[in-house]
């Protein structure tokens, strides 16, 4: 099937650039290609573009431009986050990160790397059923050694939305700093890094219709971090390295678009998601991983039970339908999603659980017929792959849960 | 069924690992098996990860079972009785 043709339910992943970005971006990419750092007219013209987007990104996000580094994507805003703040603070002898236990890898092996390499102290809060972590279990977690707390603002596998204010505010209390990974979350569902109160905010374009390769970070006071990355004085002397200028152009139009449609998106993906979350009634032995209402308005992720996972994507794809795994499964190998077995699932739960992420763009049509395929290639593959007397699990069938690893 | 329907024999077919791995192995037993109950009925073809066939499938998890172009598993011996119902389905389309 020709790529233009499949039906992509995978926007957690990435999504296309929008069309009104997509025509912003073409000039910086032949005529106006001038580094922004050069004195004369091309420079001084990529600067100003590079500025623009700064305010454009910085009203998605209610924070002041120039309280906005830009980076290379999400990854390098957490790693930039996670470091920053340890290289600064470890100076003083705080040492100790705490983090929820269904953070983003870039999170967590920052953390991880910190941990092994440079003697950070690390405690993972647990969440419950639904991935949510409890704002008093993070607070619990806080010692007199805390540096910082990060929490993610929306999970990327299940959608769960995380208590983001309450933590921040948790952690002002405590004299911890916050580092909020928005990167799900930013122009999906509005966000206001003041109201939430977090010292750090991570974003990436891909995520909302901008280019991959671009991304922010916001900080609240810059006077607290040590910056990783050694250079030039561009970012304010934050982040060294010529700018991505297409990239963060892109960046600035589409937090522009977001923001203008950001209810209207909304309502349309609640839309396309209402009829995959209406799967888990439809499909027996079915439920959906997340949180039933505190859940960006995109995302569905389901446990098909004893239908293998790789086996339904790779059947979709073939009938030129793109939906997710859970993150932690790589093409070739077959683990479990950390993030579902931190809620609870066992391990042939999260095995046989997909991801359906949705777009603005998603039509009603397409996600029925996707709905419908679904429910036909789980019958297919669980005939062929289930044991042969397995029964059927009620919602509270032990097949569904098998005890949540291991967390501090 | 259709007499159209009924000359058309089921396709099954495995793409497995190079060299072949213990699961393949196992899975092309159980496919010759579900085929031979059936005589005439059922085809089996057998293709290597390196065939360029695969690349229409994209990321391939061996063992890969695709009856009659639609994926049945991948990573996974079938369950012979649940790909027979499978076979039995396709027959009476």
């Amino acid at each position: 099937m020709p790529l233009d043709r499949r039906i992509y339910l995978d926007w957690n992943a990435t999504g296309p650039v929008h069309p009104e970005v997509a025509d912003v971006i073409l000039p910086f990419l032949t005529s106006r290609f001038g580094n922004p750092s050069a004195p004369y007219v091309l420079g001084r013209d990529a600067f100003d573009a590079v500025e623009q987007s700064r305010r454009q990104t910085a009203l998605l996000l209610g924070c002041a431009p120039k309280q906005l580094v830009f980076t290379s994507g999400g990854t390098e805003a957490n790693n930039l986050a996670l470091k920053g703040a340890f290289f600064s603070g470890a100076a003083a002898g705080r040492r100790h990160l705490v983090i929820s236990a269904v953070e983003h890898p870039s999170v967590l092996a920052t953390c991880e790397w910190l941990r092994q390499q440079h003697g950070a102290d690390l405690t993972q809060v647990p969440v419950d059923s639904t991935g949510r972590v409890d704002p008093e279990q993070v607070a619990a977690a806080f010692r007199s050694d805390t540096l910082l707390v990060s929490v993610m603002h929306a999970n990327n596998e299940t959608g769960t939305l995380q208590p983001v204010g309450a933590i921040a505010e948790l952690a002002r209390r405590h004299g911890v700093l916050s580092h909020v990974d928005g990167v799900q979350a930013a122009g999906r569902v509005a966000v206001d890094v003041s109201a939430i109160g977090c010292d750090l905010y991570s974003v990436s374009a891909h995520k909302f219709g901008g280019m991959k390769g671009a991304g922010a970070l916001y900080v609240r006071d810059a006077s607290g971090l040590e910056w990783a990355q050694q250079g030039g004085r561009q970012e304010h002397g934050l982040r060294a390295g010529t700018e991505n200028v297409p990239g963060i152009v892109a960046l600035g139009k589409a937090a522009e678009v977001a923001l203008r449609d950001l209810d209207a998106n909304r309502a349309a993906c609640l839309r396309t998601r209402a009829v995959f979350d209406d799967l888990a009634r439809k499909i027996p032995m079915t439920r959906m991983n997340g949180h039933p209402t505190e859940r960006l308005p995109n995302t569905t992720n389901l446990c098909c039970l004893y239908a293998d996972a790789f086996s339904v994507v790779l059947a979709l794809s073939v009938q030129g339908v793109c939906v997710g795994l859970g993150s932690a499964c790589a093409s070739h190998a077959q683990e479990p999603s950390r993030v579902l077995r931190a809620m609870g699932l066992s391990n042939v739960a999260a095995l046989c659980s997909i991801r359906v992420s949705t777009g603005p763009t998603t039509s009603l049509q397409d996600a029925e017929f996707v709905a419908h395929l679904l429910q036909e290639t789980v019958e297919r593959v669980r005939l062929v792959t289930s044991p042969e007397q397995i029964g059927v699990c009620d919602d509270d069938c032990p097949c569904f849960t098998g005890g949540t690893i291991g967390v501090e | 069924m259709s007499s159209e329907a009924a000359r058309q024999p089921v396709e099954l077919l495995l793409i497995r690992s190079e060299p072949p791995c213990r699961r393949c192995q196992d899975t092309v037993a159980v496919l010759q098996a579900v085929a031979e109950a059936l005589p005439g009925r059922v085809t089996v073809r057998v293709v290597s990860t390196e065939d360029a066939e695969c690349a229409r499938y994209g990321a391939v998890l061996t063992p890969m079972v695709v009856v009659n172009g639609k994926i049945a598993c991948a990573g996974t011996v079938p369950v012979r009785s649940g790909l027979e119902r499978l076979v039995a389905a396709e027959l009476a389309r």
